[in-house]
């Protein structure tokens, strides 16, 4: 499959004035504050290089982020639903040369028998209206996040032990445009230890303003939350370490 | 609370050395400093000056440390 390249690179701070540049495609997820806080919370968290896996790993940012600071082991794991994400997260890796084991697949499936140090979870995140009022998914990327936009990520903490090694650690985000509450129970059932790591307030893109009205009648509902402050529409991400799963992990 | 104090909290929403953040400071000269860092340095005067500078108009674009300290003498929070 060939995948259409926008013109428009995605570019990212490693360290020291160092940047990655990566190609970006339709159809594929732009990398978010995500992204960058996954790269910052590892970089604070991981010791030497990890076996890891990016799940969701769109354009293959965080994973090729990770292996240029020396951080993956390699080859680099990393895995998405979507063809053209796999291909272009390939693309990039050979770029900056970077061995990826890169396939398509929904959340676990590719990666039976495999265990990883650290698992960083980048997985559509949103209350799944939210996402379509938003421009990161338009209408051709797919987000299949529920109406609280925490069933994706609850799909990954019911099966990540399975993936983990002996302490490993799992990384999710919590994005305030879903519900933050019901995922971190979900974590704290699976997992003894959830440490916040890293956190980032953001501003709701301009493309999103003609919607706040529907917004705040979402945020009513306690599926989402934002602040509104400083004249600014503020959302937060916030990553959470997940250590030492349960047992019965179901 | 007075301008170094609020120098010394931009240095920390930033995560940067505080001798980088002096009197003419501004997202102009601070690679740091830029549109999220801006909601960082925000979020901690805020923090710190108990929610009154939520409301203050003109901080959302208050990009230097001049204007912030300006802003925020203006409203009685720094002497």
């Amino acid at each position: 499959m060939s995948t259409a390249t926008t013109a428009v690179a995605y570019v990212t701070r490693l360290a020291d004035g160092e940047t990655l540049e990566l190609e970006q495609a339709d159809g594929v997820f732009r990398p978010t504050h995500t992204s960058e806080l996954f790269i910052a919370a590892a970089r604070k968290r991981a010791q030497a290089p990890a076996r890891i896996l990016d799940l969701g790993c769109g354009s293959g940012v965080v994973g090729i982020a990770l292996a240029r600071l020396g951080l993956a082991a390699v080859p680099v794991s990393a895995s998405d639903v979507s063809a053209s994400a796999v291909e272009l997260a390939r693309r990039n890796a050979a770029r900056h040369g970077v061995v990826i084991d890169a396939r398509v697949g929904s959340l676990f499936s590719p990666w039976a028998g495999s265990r990883f140090t650290l698992i960083l979870d980048d997985v559509s995140g949103i209350a799944e209206d939210v996402a379509r009022l938003s421009p990161w998914f338009g209408a051709t990327i797919p987000c299949a996040s529920g109406p609280d936009g925490t069933e994706l990520t609850r799909a990954v903490l019911d099966a990540a032990g399975q993936y983990l090694e002996p302490g490993g650690t799992l990384f999710v985000p919590a994005i305030s445009l879903s519900h933050v509450a019901r995922l971190l129970e979900a974590a704290r059932a699976r997992f003894a230890v959830v440490d916040k790591v890293a956190e980032q307030r953001w501003p709701l893109p301009a493309e999103m303003a003609p919607h706040l009205d529907t917004l705040r009648a979402i945020r009513e509902e306690g599926r989402i939350t934002f602040e509104e402050k400083f004249g600014m529409v503020l959302c937060t991400t916030a990553v959470y370490a997940c250590r030492d799963p349960r047992e019965s992990m179901g | 609370m007075n301008a170094d104090d609020v120098k010394k909290m931009i240095a920390e929403a930033l995560e940067v050395d505080a001798f980088e953040v002096d009197d003419d400071a501004s997202t102009e000269t601070l690679e740091a400093w830029d549109s999220l860092g801006h909601i960082n340095v925000l979020i901690a005067l805020d923090g710190a000056l108990d929610g009154k500078v939520a409301g203050i108009e003109g901080m959302k674009k208050a990009y230097s440390v001049a204007t912030l300290v300006g802003l925020l003498r203006e409203h009685g929070l720094v002497d």
